[in-house]
């Protein structure tokens, strides 16, 4: 009887640590484009959201995803995607990429996974900035 | 004047739900049965204003009557008819409008069915945790999220509508309703859980006093849960129908802890074991709800910024607080008297398979609760915004899945207590033949990955396992009364013990859902596709073909609609729709539904002229998680059909004998 409960308790040791194990491979940060610039340093290539507008007239679609240009707070990157897009991803949508840094400190962003977001902590594109004239957005 | 009236009707039901508090409260003190009889009416009334500031609110958003704040927010001129009626639940204050109303329902319910039985003191402490719940509820619409409170300002001349994706499909209209419906009725176990604390009375006798209003919860959270992925296919247009987005993790939390208090609570009906843990569930299911509604209805799930933005969410968390600690420390102070007599004897026996379903169910609950809870704590610790990716969950929900349905397959055919070998091999033998010879079909069918063929297999095992338990069944029937035509065989049998076979129906239900759900997984193709007018591709080795666009536009919406043509399915119209006050556009997929295929396109975007990019996606067996959630459905309305009074029925034990039987 002793034995039994040993293993039960074991097991759901195991089972409590596979899950913290996997919740910490898990976990994405998200980051405004301003603020993944900030921090491309320290992020090297570690998975995270950046989230920003699609600067008009950027989308170049390749064969298998999309190239494009996302800004936010003044900062710019650019961003390979590989995969497929979402609904009504065009010009000044809010856009958030999942994805990293293609390389220590690079400055394109390799995506895998496109969201289309309005979020309390992205701001649309101001109209006229950086030659775009995308809309105020409306949810804040 | 609408407004006013409202907002009266609120006050009304607050002062009632208080004085039915405070008179259920002295009554219970100076032990004046008469007091307890008169909360009731309160209740009565407080239902009722609740009813009335309700069918207020419908009143003032069909009129149009813009002074009101909440129906400047949630109705235009334009918005027809059902979404005007829907729009009463669309937003935050409407929402918790109908919750009271729901619970007012609940408790007038409640009320009458223990009429005769008022004066209980197990009755009477549970009315009174009724009453506080309906209290704090009053009192957050009244003091914190009034939905009649006016406009500030000038009266608009037009309302903005409600939000673009709650005026497209009329899913709108059954989701949020059957959800609250199951939300707020796990508020009626909560109460006696507390009630059999307070009193002390553990025995099985609060248990029966619930079994029905829990099943009658589950049933409506069921069916809103599978409604809500429902909608979400056929609105959000994504292709999926759960993402573990944190709105849907806060609906599966209570059902999770509910399904595994409908299991253990037979383990304590028939040995009077599990008492702690299932008091234990039952608070968890109605903490739950709470945390449910925070999540959702605070505005702290985006963003812990708004969290301060909102006034409800201290209030929330406040009541989720109260509610916690106070359950814990009346199951700490109780802890003495709540030891259980009984004891499990084999591992492999009924009550050891319904503590192993438990243990998964709880499982189950900790990762949801773990992966939705998490990011909220780093936000509001170290102001970083993170995500819980869709991984953690797919990964952990996979076995916990397989678990259980190999639970399903097993648990109802062990007998309680101990089991034979001989009684095994005959029970399960021909089962895990059945399920052996599915995972050999299937990877020679060339399913792929082990948990899509793991899964096909446990289901199979675990529908046969419930046919051999029926037709067995059936079988003696027929034996035992010779001459009775096979469908009044099968439904007398069904009849004799429909708490039984309805569980079994659920298990049919749950199992065709996961069937569908590894087949959706595994055999879903999507393709991008960008075409000129009149061009084509083949996807599946059908031909789609692009047609033309089309726009339309009515005063609601404005919509442009492309024309796809795909060869021997049909015509199918995706669209972009707008609605005046909100900026963006929202799609609407196009679906043809099959038993066997489901054809599903969204338009990516459509310009007037030139190429239009869509995406086709065929997905298999998906109206089957819809089939599997009727399913479901029918099977809990089956549990609930009385039994013949010539059986005696455990539930209805009286409850000094099942003191004294098990103490």
């Amino acid at each position: 009887m002793k034995a039994r409960y040993v293993v039960a308790a074991l097991l759901c040791v195991v089972a409590i640590v596979w899950m913290v194990s996997l919740l910490q491979r898990n976990v994405v940060f998200f980051k405004t484009v301003s603020e993944a610039v900030a921090d491309r340093g320290d992020d090297g290539s570690r998975t995270m959201r950046i989230g920003g507008g699609v600067v008009p007239g950027s989308i170049d679609r390749r064969g298998d995803g999309v190239d494009f240009s996302l800004t936010e707070g003044g900062t710019t990157v650019s961003v390979r995607h590989t995969g497929s897009e979402p609904q009504l991803f065009e010009d000044c949508a809010p856009v958030v990429a999942e994805g990293h840094w293609e390389e220590r400190g690079g400055r394109t962003f390799v995506s895998s996974r496109l969201l289309i977001k309005h979020d309390n902590d992205y701001e649309a594109p101001p109209s006229g900035a950086s030659g775009s004239n995308c809309p105020d957005d409306p949810i804040e | 004047m609408r407004a006013q009236i409202g907002s009266a009707l609120l006050v009304v039901g607050l002062v009632s739900a208080v004085l039915g508090g405070v008179s259920t409260a002295v009554g219970i003190g100076t032990d004046r049965s008469r007091l307890i009889g008169v909360a009731r009416r309160y209740a009565v009334v407080a239902a009722v204003a609740a009813a009335a500031a309700f069918g207020v609110m419908e009143w003032a958003l069909f009129a149009r009557d813009f002074s009101i704040q909440y129906v400047a927010d949630n109705v235009a001129r334009a918005t027809p008819g059902l979404f005007t009626f829907t729009a009463a639940w669309a937003a935050l204050e409407g929402s918790i409008l109908l919750w009271i109303l729901v619970l007012g329902v609940y408790m007038v319910v409640t009320a009458w069915i223990f009429r005769s039985r008022a004066a209980d003191r197990l009755v009477a402490w549970a009315t009174l945790v009724q009453f506080v719940v309906l209290t704090f509820f009053l009192a957050l619409v009244v003091f914190a999220a009034n939905p009649f409170a006016g406009v500030s300002g000038p009266v608009p001349l037009d309302g903005r509508g409600p939000n673009p994706l709650l005026q497209n499909h009329p899913l709108v209209a059954f989701h949020p309703p059957a959800l609250y419906a199951g939300y707020v009725g796990f508020t009626i176990p909560f109460s006696f859980a507390i009630a059999a604390l307070v009193t002390g009375r553990f025995g099985e006798g609060w248990l029966a006093a619930v079994r029905r209003t829990t099943l009658v919860a589950w049933g409506f959270l069921t069916a809103g849960i599978v409604l809500g992925a429902w909608w979400s296919y056929a609105v959000l247009g994504w292709g999926g129908y759960w993402g573990w987005d944190p709105v849907e993790n806060a609906s599966l939390l209570p059902w999770l802890t509910a399904t595994a208090f409908i299991h253990s609570v037979m383990v304590q009906e028939r040995r009077g074991m599990l008492r702690v843990w299932n008091l234990s569930l039952v608070i968890a299911t109605f903490c739950l709800t709470i945390l449910g509604t925070f999540l959702t209805r605070s505005g702290v799930v985006n963003s812990v910024h708004a969290f301060s933005a909102s006034g409800i969410g201290p209030w929330l968390l406040t009541f989720l607080g109260f509610c916690t600690f106070g359950s814990v420390a009346l199951v700490a102070w109780r802890g003495d008297r709540l030891r259980s007599p009984g004891r499990i004897d084999s591992p492999v026996s009924r009550e050891a398979a319904f503590l192993l379903n438990n243990l998964l169910f709880a499982g189950f609950a900790l990762v949801v609760l773990t992966g939705t809870v998490f990011p909220l704590l780093v936000e509001a610790l170290q102001e970083r915004q993170v995500n819980v990716g869709g991984p953690y969950f797919d990964r952990l929900s996979v076995p916990l899945g397989l678990g259980l349905l190999f639970l399903m397959a097993v648990g109802p055919a062990l007998p309680w207590r101990a089991v034979s070998g001989e009684v095994l091999r005959r029970r399960l033998l021909v089962p895990a033949w059945v399920g052996g010879a599915t995972l050999v079909v299937a990877v020679a069918a060339g399913a792929r990955g082990i948990a899509n063929v793991l899964a096909f297999a446990l289901a199979a095992f675990a529908l046969a396992s419930v046919a051999r338990t029926v037709g067995v069944a059936v079988r003696a029937r027929r034996r035992a009364h010779a001459g009775e035509a096979m469908p009044v065989a099968w439904w007398r049998t069904l009849r004799a013990n429909p708490r039984l076979h309805g569980g079994l129906l659920v298990h049919v239900g749950v199992i065709v859902i996961a069937v569908a759900l590894a087949t959706t997984g595994g055999w879903t193709t999507k393709r991008e596709l960008e075409l000129e007018p009149g061009a084509s591709a083949s996807v599946r080795g059908r031909r789609v073909t692009f047609v033309a666009v089309r726009s339309e536009n009515t005063p609601q919406r404005n919509s442009v609609e492309a024309e796809v043509r795909i060869a021997g399915v049909g015509v199918l119209r995706p669209a972009i729709s707008s609605f005046p006050g909100f900026a963006d556009g929202i799609g609407t997929p196009a679906v043809v539904s099959g038993p066997w295929r489901d054809w599903y396109v969204t338009l990516s975007s459509a310009p007037r002229e030139g190429p239009v990019r869509i995406v086709v996606q065929v997905g298999t067996l998906v109206m089957w998680l819809w089939i599997g959630g009727l399913v479901m459905l029918v099977g809990t309305a089956l549990a609930l059909v009385p039994v013949r009074r010539d059986r005696p029925r455990i539930g209805d034990r009286d409850e000094t004998t099942s003191e004294a039987g098990t103490a």
